[in-house]
């Protein structure tokens, strides 16, 4: 059984403008960028879907610009918030 | 013949390259300069380098490495074939590997080093790292690993076999510390991180599904999960500081 990361992420759904695929998103800084994709989402995602249709693996892909772009946006738009990891506040 | 490079004393601040920054970071005080092409140049603390080195490693003078590299010196002394392929401007390596003076040994450190380097402009080194680990008992694993390298130019096949083989062997080498590293110490369970130690857990949490049945896997094990740092503004910035300190170097010379 994994022990659990006492770092808590401020995840914010984030819905891509192009296919629609919802991800968990978090950024710590303006350079930092993680997201949590579910399997559905990637089954979602136009670009690894055109990767897949050319043989090519989803987990060989990089990221999905369209995504990045969507997360972009969501900062600007003040959704998606700069924050680094904060830890769980003591019981 | 004796060459005369420079005569009395070196200050230590005169060791700062251009778009090397202070990697030469010697200690205050004075340095003998360079007298003889293959006689040791001896510094204050216990160095002794070759004079190809300074030329080539340290000063990175194309003039003064073609120079000596005719007058005789060996830049197979484990120094100048290191450092000289740290810089963006590969000159100098250039004529080094021209010279057809290089041993096995050397040409593979400026392989080694080049790809260290990280230069995307000029004659980088292209190479590809092959991991693979898998369980064969509950206590053990496989652990196996390549190296795929872009031949650099002017090898022949027979070099650039033996190049490629001692390539993989010093990956190996990295791969042996690593291994002296893990029979040594054991796995915490709870680590304390910061902020800044990057996704731990996760990479333990997507590790989970290759020491269980495939039916126990769990989907956030395998669920995709990215974690960038982007670097963009950070190289922008590098790459101009480069540009600027190549061209001061230019109008220097």
């Amino acid at each position: 059984m994994l022990a659990e990361d006492e770092r808590r992420a401020a995840l914010c759904l984030v819905e891509c403008g192009r296919c629609g695929a919802g991800v968990l998103a978090a950024k710590f800084s303006p350079q930092h960028t993680s997201v949590q994709w579910s399997a559905e989402a990637v089954r979602a995602c136009l670009e690894f879907s055109a990767a897949v249709w050319l043989g090519r693996p989803s987990a060989l892909v990089e990221g999905c610009g369209s995504l990045r772009d969507s997360i972009d946006a969501a900062v600007m738009a003040g959704r998606l918030e700069v924050t680094p990891p904060f830890e769980v506040a003591p019981p | 013949m004796g060459l005369r490079l420079a005569s009395g004393w070196i200050e230590p601040r005169s060791w700062r390259i251009p778009d090397r920054g202070l990697r030469h970071r010697l200690p205050g005080g004075r340095y003998p300069a360079i007298l003889e092409p293959d006689q040791p140049l001896r510094f204050a603390h216990p160095i002794i380098e070759s004079v190809i080195y300074g030329a080539a490693g340290v000063a990175q003078h194309p003039g003064m490495t073609r120079l000596l590299l005719e007058r005789d010196a060996d830049p197979n002394d484990g120094e100048t074939c290191y450092h000289a392929p740290e810089s963006y401007d590969n000159t100098v390596t250039q004529i080094l590997l021209e010279s057809g003076k290089l041993n096995d040994r050397s040409r593979l450190w400026i392989l080694v080093r080049k790809a260290d380097w990280h230069d995307y402009h000029g004659m980088g080194i292209e190479s590809v790292l092959i991991n693979c680990h898998y369980p064969v008992t509950p206590t053990s694993f496989l652990l196996q690993w390549g190296a795929i390298v872009r031949r650099p130019p002017g090898l022949s096949d027979a070099q650039a076999s033996r190049v490629a083989a001692k390539f993989a062997d010093f990956v190996g080498l990295g791969f042996q510390q690593d291994v002296e590293i893990w029979l040594h110490k054991t796995r915490i369970d709870n680590p304390l991180l910061c902020a800044e130690d990057g996704p731990v857990y996760q990479v333990r949490r997507w590790y989970e599904q290759f020491y269980r049945d495939v039916a126990d896997v769990e989907p956030d094990m395998v669920a995709r999960f990215e974690f960038e740092i982007d670097t963009t503004r950070a190289v922008a910035g590098w790459e101009a500081e480069v540009a600027a300190n190549l061209a001061r170097q230019a109008d220097a010379s």
